[in-house]
């Protein structure tokens, strides 16, 4: 009978359970350890087929026609347009590629080894909303708004979701309508999938609508410190500045944080009863996100948006 | 290849909207539940399982027939989910360390677990399965879930069958060390 080492006997374990094969029953007869992962592997299996049976199977799909007849039209329409001028569009490829490649090899600084990332500040402007109320009740506090941006890799991935007119997008829903704040002036950015990309931020800006100004501002720099403590990062890795927001704006601080799973930039003003706290954070060298390379937002980044968002403050 | 898949393929290609029906209406079902076992949210698997299946209509002429369409469909499917699953751990992240900020522990999304009933042994494996990597979970649910055999699981996440053992094994190897501090689920 032909002789079967370990590796070979634990990938067919693994291939196929029950175990049926007579050369493999005869290695398990006279391999303890083998036969300890033989009984692993079926245990295993039976309790994950049982307990994700038991979680997935009672779900009712969705009826089969699951398009409607618009989703329909436009898969066809794309599919004939794609068809009819599959020639034509090569020929438009090719010399859009000529046109960008003689506009971006003059432009490609020397040892610039990943494009560039698209501003944030056009990345801002022209992304449809987003705002979620994040305190809705806080009687002594007022509201809260959230206000959420990330700009990210997708390990190589290409999707965009696109809307009408052509701008990649995602996340569109406006939970909280009503004043202080018109939705319509409340904008923020999330896009995924850029090509090449290997940067990786995230922002955040918590906008309160204060009673109590004093209070709010308390909590809000204590909170700043909180995430820094959360995160185990020394107060002598925090850099702290001071910059005026503007005439109104009162700047609390503005500082930076990092460890190596994380780069924090924290910026706070106060305008009148507004306090807004804006926070972005990055991946440092530790984070496995994938093949991301981190790079913070900078300090005139930061401001860029605190102004950004003073100026939208009715 | 499914000659029935090829042949209704082959028709959608020609432009019959009535073979493209057929198609999605033969695969959504199975795209929906693999959708539905990486995501664990049939909203989302919905809407996941819809957009992997109008990307395969978009890009059918992109199919080379080197494998089953349900295999192919798969892999896009799993592609989709894996994106969603990225982006739904960013908004974790952005949620939690709001928690972190303003204590706001009393804001919670509903857990879908509440709604499942557990044997304290399934509790105890669905935990041990979330604390898993993305990939050994999802070869785990592909395995023992889906009953894929490991070359189809090696074409769905587009890797060579012994990448696939090595998920496997390690998957498991964990598994046994998250399940044996659990007294009684396994020796």
């Amino acid at each position: 009978m032909k002789t079967l080492e370990h590796e070979q006997v634990r990938s067919r374990i693994l291939s196929r359970y029950p175990l049926a094969e007579v050369e493999l029953a005869a290695h398990l007869d006279s391999c303890p350890d083998c036969r300890a992962f033989a009984r692993q592997v079926e245990r295993h299996a039976s309790l994950i087929k049982e307990t994700l049976h038991v979680r997935w199977d009672p779900v009712e799909p969705p009826p089969r026609s699951v398009f409607s007849p618009i989703r329909f039209r436009r898969i066809f329409l794309i599919r004939k347009v794609s068809s009819s001028y599959r020639a034509l569009a090569w020929a438009g490829g090719l010399l859009l590629l000529v046109a960008v490649l003689s506009w971006a090899i003059p432009r490609l600084a020397l040892g610039q080894v990943f494009p560039a990332a698209p501003s944030f500040f056009n990345l801002f402007r022209r992304q449809p909303l987003r705002a979620d109320t994040i305190i809705p009740n806080a009687e002594d506090l007022g509201e809260g708004w959230l206000l959420t941006a990330e700009k990210t890799d997708m390990e190589g991935s290409y999707y965009f979701d696109i809307d009408p007119n052509g701008n990649p997008t995602i996340g569109t829903h406006v939970t909280k309508t009503e004043p202080p704040f018109d939705p319509e002036l409340i904008e923020t950015v999330s896009m995924r999938g850029y090509a090449h990309s290997v940067q990786h931020w995230t922002l955040m800006a918590v906008v309160i609508v204060s009673n109590d100004t004093a209070q709010a501002e308390t909590i809000t720099k204590e909170s700043m410190l909180n995430l820094g403590i959360d995160r185990d990062i020394p107060m002598d890795q925090y850099t702290f500045t001071d910059v005026t927001m503007g005439d109104e704006a009162k700047m609390v601080s503005l500082y930076e944080a990092q460890d190596e799973d994380l780069s924090l930039s924290f910026l706070a003003f106060r305008k009148g009863r507004v306090l807004v706290l804006v926070i972005t954070w990055a991946p440092g060298a530790g984070l496995s996100t994938g093949q991301s390379q981190a790079t913070a937002l900078s300090e005139a980044q930061m401001l860029e948006i605190g102004r950004m968002i003073e100026t939208r403050i009715p | 290849m499914d000659r029935t898949d090829l042949q209704t393929i082959q028709r959608v290609r020609a432009g019959d909207q009535e073979a493209a029906r057929e198609l999605v209406e033969a695969h959504a079902h199975a795209a929906f539940r693999l959708a539905l076992s990486i995501l664990d949210d049939p909203a989302e698997a919905e809407e996941a399982a819809q957009d992997a299946l109008m990307m395969a209509l978009e890009h059918l002429d992109g199919f080379r027939q080197e494998a089953a369409f349900s295999t192919w469909l798969y892999t896009i499917t799993a592609n989709t989910c894996r994106m969603r699953l990225r982006k739904r751990l960013r908004k974790r992240r952005l949620q939690a360390a709001l928690q972190g900020l303003f204590r706001l522990d009393r804001y919670r999304n509903p857990d879908p677990e509440e709604a499942v009933i557990w044997s304290e042994v399934q509790a105890q494996v669905w935990a041990a399965l979330q604390r898993l990597g993305e990939t050994e979970r999802l070869v785990l649910i592909l395995r023992y879930y889906h009953d894929l055999p490991i070359h189809q699981i090696a074409q769905v996440l587009q890797v060579n069958e012994r990448t696939i053992y090595k998920y496997l094994k390690r998957a498991h190897s964990r598994l046994q060390v998250l399940l044996v501090s659990k007294t009684g689920v396994v020796e």
